[in-house]
């Protein structure tokens, strides 16, 4: 497979080919372990998935800051209202 | 409903779906409520399987440069305040509502995917571009067997409204909205679908997460459901992947596309 030119790119695509495996023992562990060891993977294995894609726009947002500051901006507002949905679906948890 | 079964059934979904390009989830869910689990309830396990499946495939799209990411945070705005959306008012409306939804989804991705053509794109070749995203704008190049092809989104505002129905569908029913989100880059903003695919399938993850965080914070989500669904779904996205590689595509889409048809139709006419 070619690999990317731009080193970030290079950089980002190798902690996430790091992740899979991690995220399928964990959902290995959270299926068929019991009790307490069961929650702790599985809720530890959705944080992960909730937390990479948003970790990426947040890193996308800060690179972007130096040299593209209207997409900055955009992937800050991307994050503004993924983090205001939050909010609004604990208040009315 | 059985954790083994979840898995089986995650396990099948991802695999049907990685053969005809759709990804697991539009087809997981339909199913699990066809086998008895409440629409509330099957969203945040499809949702996984989404968000699992788009970070498996990440690596190789940023390996071939074809994600374009100014374009995908630019349309994930109204997508994903869709779905966080969607999320939230799943709890309001009724199962009934919630499972029209999803049978409209099926079959709307049914369609898509049956009369979906090959791969086209609208882009001039220009051999001495470089791949890679364009800076202040919605544009790129990526490399194909001929050289380099550029691009650049047309009708973006036009884009940015469709999408935010994508989101709302994917919160509510728990699918990707992927089976939206591709051809509307491609038909409607005429990005090339190479392009349009890969930064759909980053676009899905963000979605993904948004819901889930809503899904999460209202106590919908069983842990050790979630690892049989994800087991599920990263094994079964494998294999699919693999399989298609010796299979007629078209064949498989236009068989992938009849299955969510008849899924959607048992959806709308069930009690």
């Amino acid at each position: 497979m070619a690999r990317s030119r731009n080193p970030a790119r290079r950089r980002l695509s190798a902690v996430l080919n790091r992740e899979v495996p991690v995220v399928l023992a964990l959902g290995v562990v959270a299926w068929l372990a019991p009790g307490t060891p069961s929650r702790v993977a599985g809720w530890t294995m959705v944080a992960v998935l909730i937390v990479t894609p948003v970790g990426r726009v947040g890193w996308l947002a800060r690179r972007w800051m130096r040299f593209d500051p209207r997409f900055a901006w955009t992937a800050w507002g991307l994050l503004g209202a993924i983090t205001a949905a939050t909010a609004l679906a604990v208040v009315l948890r | 409903m059985s954790s083994l079964l979840l898995a089986t059934l995650s396990f099948a979904a991802a695999a049907t779906g990685a053969l005809g390009g759709l990804g697991g989830a539009v087809l997981l869910v339909p199913v699990l409520v066809v086998a008895g689990m409440e629409p509330v309830m099957a969203a945040p396990l499809g949702l996984l399987t989404v968000a699992a499946s788009s970070l498996a495939a990440s690596s190789t799209q940023l390996d071939e440069d074809t994600v374009n990411h100014r374009l995908g945070v630019t349309l994930e705005i109204p997508v994903s305040s869709g779905a966080a959306l969607g999320a939230l008012l799943s709890t309001v409306v009724s199962a009934t509502v919630l499972q029209w939804v999803l049978g409209l989804a099926a079959i709307g991705a049914g369609v898509a995917s049956a009369v979906r053509g090959g791969s086209r794109h609208h882009a001039s070749r220009d051999a001495v571009a470089k791949p890679g995203e364009r800076r202040g704008r919605l544009a790129g190049a990526f490399a194909a067997d001929h050289g380099v092809i550029e691009y650049e989104a047309h009708n973006v505002p036009a884009g940015v409204t469709v999408m935010g129905a994508a989101g709302l569908v994917a919160g509510m029913t728990g699918t990707s909205g992927g089976f939206i989100k591709t051809p509307v880059m491609n038909e409607l903003m005429r990005v090339p679908i190479k392009v349009a695919a890969a930064t759909t399938v980053f676009m899905v993850g963000v979605t993904a997460a948004s819901a889930l965080l809503v899904h999460a914070v209202q106590g919908r989500i069983d842990p050790s459901a979630a690892g049989a669904v994800v087991v599920g779904g990263l094994v079964g996205g494998r294999v699919g992947a693999t399989v298609q590689a010796h299979l007629p595509p078209v064949l498989v889409r236009r068989f992938l596309g009849a299955v969510l048809v008849l899924v959607g139709v048992v959806l709308l006419v069930r009690r």
